[in-house]
């Protein structure tokens, strides 16, 4: 198991190596002038412009930027942001506990309705139930995020008075965490009831069965464990989703963010900022796919890594 | 299940760890809700209209401007030119100390201009504001004298300007270094700063020891709000939604639609600053067919109505403009407003003259091309619609391309457009030089703003002499003749003044517009609760 884990560990190096070489080249390639972009059309003179690309290191050429990224990368400096000038790592770690904040908040939301909706409908295909709980899951899916924001936000901030619309803290966390989790929600509800009806009819299911387990026991311990298995799979991808996908969650609460903190960053071209996010977020997947697979030998001891 | 556990007990312990709310102002303070972040509160560095929002409120000029052009003593006392026209003495105040309680003194102006110079600072704006700044010399403690290279007529509205060339504290700067201090910037202003929240919000207090307001304000001493708090709240939904709420009280860029929601209303108003420097207008290509002709040009500039159009697009929020800079600029020359009445008639005269026949489907045909133009949009695609129908009514097939800032100047730079858009926040009418100077003209990798590509030495001259004539009336006959050239020429076609909507709590009040007409200053406002 340790020596799986070195592997895997050091798979992931390729991985952000390649994440980060094509970010970068990406970002070059896209026209747009980093300095001209920061200064917004702002009648800056020439000799102005200038300068700013001398001092962010603009003015060297492409492979030269390139190897200085990768000499400071690999001593841990991510460098420092065109837009504010603090480290980069700086910037990121300002944004980044609202986001596992968001992303915890959203997985609970998700995960709670996700599961019980998908466990009713599972255990009762076809039924009335089933059909029920299932449209309400298609419309978490294909409600866009800023509408059910907007809503909640007239509803409950704004007519009922309930929660903050913006800030910090449990109360302002709560419509964020359900307009996030709405999208989980059905795709977690929607999966859990199809592995559930699949493993429904397995022999192991019968046998339960007719040794005289109590069907209570058949559907906790033995039907929903192994159902669990690309439950967790998704979880896992939609967890590495939440942490750079927030953005427009981020926008409609006006929530600090890596998310919106990615998307600012490449509108401004602050390639500094934009490499280390798309670090982290690669990390993110690679790091929560890694989780998912450890979790499955916990769930099934059938699986085993050597 | 354990993970289900887990993940509640995460968000809980993150949820706990975060500050809690303040879902209610408090008593004496101000919540403003901005539509941009704020990130760098150093004047010398910024560029942005938002923050200088919130560094005017931290920051003193030597002079103060009010929104009417009149100037006031600020940190100086009083200000002369030398004969030259090339340098300037101020006196300063001698009872002025800065926030970190250090004493402000002519080598805190000396220190402040030097440093805007140093490209280690990399200033976004004010190294543009000092113009051709020389040098400044420490006479005394309390007198300094400020040089130019040449005269430098934009000199006494440039250094009336807090938010570029507002004076910092030498002692704070080098304590913290510079980029430190653009997050904890300490002046002489009546608020001091407090908290950075980066992409959140800052919040400044009551700078208790105020006692050197200009005499521009009827209150005197320190400002009558204890707090003020800038939140950025993009979306402009969520923006209106705190203010009805009653989690903001001041909002900014309040969209068309809500202007008449909130305007008038029992617990809610709205102000519109007319702002200065140039207007919103087209930049008309003189350099590609079929603009090279100035009588298209010309054409298209009789051939769109817009009192009508801007009346239809805006609500009644934006005006519409007619010269090249405001009428709340210094040196605006009205008579723009009798040029290029709307006369679709005239347009399709100058269209038949220059060659432009009536061609199948209503578009005009010269030589088997059919007469097209091409409009790269980043300001106000909004307008795209009635501009389109309006030119199709003269013939001319109107392509209207909304682009990224990125795709833009990209197009400028390689001289792929045939008409683009600008506005511009100034003070100052120095501002109508940069679109239309001959050394202004993009070229590739070169992004500049003369995008009329229109070079005459002629105009250059007439520039020049405007830049450098020190002397206000000397200075607003040349500005006069500027506006008539570039009109005349068809370079520029004005459309609408950009309007800075501000709705407001009813229970603030005593708020006034900055010079400009784009911040609000919170000295001498009150609230009640």
């Amino acid at each position: 198991m340790s020596s799986y884990i070195v592997r895997r560990f050091l798979g992931t190096i390729p991985v952000l190596f390649v994440a980060t070489t094509l970010a970068f080249l990406v970002l070059h390639f896209i026209p747009g002038d980093p300095v001209n972009l920061m200064l917004a059309g702002a009648p800056a003179s020439v000799e102005l412009r200038e300068n700013l690309r001398k001092m962010l290191g603009l003015d060297l050429p492409l492979h030269e930027q390139y190897l200085n990224f990768l000499t400071r990368a690999a001593r841990g400096d991510l460098g420092i942001s065109f837009k504010t000038r603090q480290p980069v790592a700086q910037v990121i770690a300002q944004q980044l506990p609202a986001t596992l904040e968001l992303a915890a908040a959203g997985m609970l939301v998700g995960v709670t309705f996700g599961f019980s909706l998908g466990l009713t409908a599972g255990l009762r295909p076809n039924s009335v139930v089933d059909t029920v709980t299932m449209l309400i899951a298609i419309i978490g899916i294909s409600i866009p995020g800023y509408w059910t924001a907007m809503l909640l936000i007239y509803i409950f901030g704004i007519k009922l008075g309930w929660v903050p619309i913006v800030g910090r803290g449990i109360p302002a966390l709560i419509l964020p965490a359900i307009v996030v989790g709405s999208f989980a929600v059905g795709d977690i509800a929607r999966l859990v009831r199809s592995s559930i009806m699949e493993v429904r009819r397995e022999d192991y299911i019968r046998t339960a069965r007719a040794k005289g387990v109590p069907e209570r026991r058949v559907i906790l311990r033995h039907a929903l464990r192994n159902a669990m298995i690309p439950v967790v799979t998704l979880i896992g991808l939609q967890l590495g989703l939440f942490v750079g996908g927030g953005v427009i969650t981020e926008t409609v609460f006006a929530r600090q963010g890596v998310g919106k903190l990615l998307v600012d960053s490449i509108l401004e071209k602050d390639y500094p900022v934009v490499q280390a996010v798309i670090l982290l977020v690669t990390s993110g997947y690679v790091f929560a796919n890694f989780a998912v697979d450890i979790l499955y030998s916990v769930l099934d001891p059938r699986i085993r890594y050597q | 299940m354990k993970m289900l556990v887990a993940l509640v007990a995460l968000a809980l312990a993150l949820a706990g760890a975060a500050s809690p709310s303040s879902s209610q102002p408090a008593a004496d303070t101000i919540v403003w809700a901005d539509d941009r972040e704020s990130l760098i509160l150093d004047p010398r560095v910024s560029q942005s209209r938002h923050e200088a929002q919130i560094i005017m409120h931290v920051f003193d000029a030597l002079i103060f401007r009010d929104f009417d052009g009149k100037f006031y003593p600020s940190l100086a006392e009083k200000w002369e030119h030398s004969k030259d026209g090339k340098s300037m003495t101020f006196t300063l105040r001698r009872d002025v100390k800065f926030h970190d309680g250090t004493d402000f003194t002519a080598d805190a102006v000396k220190f402040t201009f030097d440093s805007i110079q140093d490209p280690k600072l990399g200033s976004q704006a004010a190294i543009d504001f000092l113009g051709p700044y020389e040098s400044t010399e420490v006479i005394d403690r309390y007198t300094v004298r400020v040089n130019w290279k040449q005269p430098f007529a934009a000199a006494v509205a440039n250094l009336s300007n807090p938010w570029l060339l507002g004076i910092v504290s030498p002692a704070a700067v080098q304590k913290l270094g510079n980029a430190a201090f653009a997050r904890a910037p300490v002046g002489t202003g009546p608020y001091k700063f407090v908290e950075f929240v980066p992409r959140v919000r800052v919040v400044l207090e009551r700078n208790d020891q105020y006692r050197w307001a200009p005499k521009a304000f009827r209150h005197q001493g320190p400002p009558r709000v204890r707090r003020l708090v800038f939140l950025h709240i993009p979306d402009s939904s969520t923006r209106m939604a705190t203010l009805e709420k009653g989690e903001s009280d001041v909002v900014d860029a309040v969209p068309p639609i809500d202007v008449r929601r909130f305007k008038g209303t029992r617990d809610f108003d709205v102000v519109i600053g007319d702002v200065s420097g140039i207007p919103f207008s087209y930049l008309l290509n003189t350099s590609l067919p079929p603009l090279d002709d100035v009588r298209v040009r010309q054409a298209i500039m009789y051939g769109l109505d817009r009192p009508k159009i801007v009346e239809q697009v805006f609500f009644g929020v934006a005006k519409p403009a007619f010269g090249p800079i405001t009428p709340t600029t210094p040196g605006y020359w009205p008579g723009v407003e009798k040029m290029y009445q709307y006369n679709p008639a005239k347009s399709r005269e100058l269209l038949d003259a220059a060659g432009w026949r009536m061609g199948p489907g209503g578009i005009r045909v010269k030589n088997g091309q059919p007469l097209e133009v091409n409009h790269i949009s980043l300001l106000q695609p909004e307008l795209g619609v009635p501009v389109q129908a309006a030119m199709k009514d003269i013939g001319i097939k109107y392509n209207f391309e909304t682009v990224t800032k990125a795709r833009q100047d990209e197009l400028v730079m390689n001289n792929q457009y045939n008409v683009g858009e600008i506005r511009w926040v100034a003070v100052d009418p120095s501002v109508i030089g940069i679109p239309f100077y001959s050394r202004n003209i993009p070229a590739p990798g070169k992004f500049k703003f003369n995008w009329s590509r229109f070079g005459s030495p002629e105009l250059d001259r007439l520039i020049l002499q405007g830049d450098t004539a020190v002397d206000p009336g000397r200075r607003a006959e040349i500005l006069a003749r500027i506006q008539k050239t570039v009109l005349d020429r068809g370079l520029i076609f004005p459309f609408n003044i950009s309007p800075q909507p501000i709705a407001y709590r009813r229970s603030v009040q005593g708020m006034r517009f900055a010079q400009g007409f784009w911040q609000i200053l919170f000295y001498e406002a009150t609230v009640s609760r």
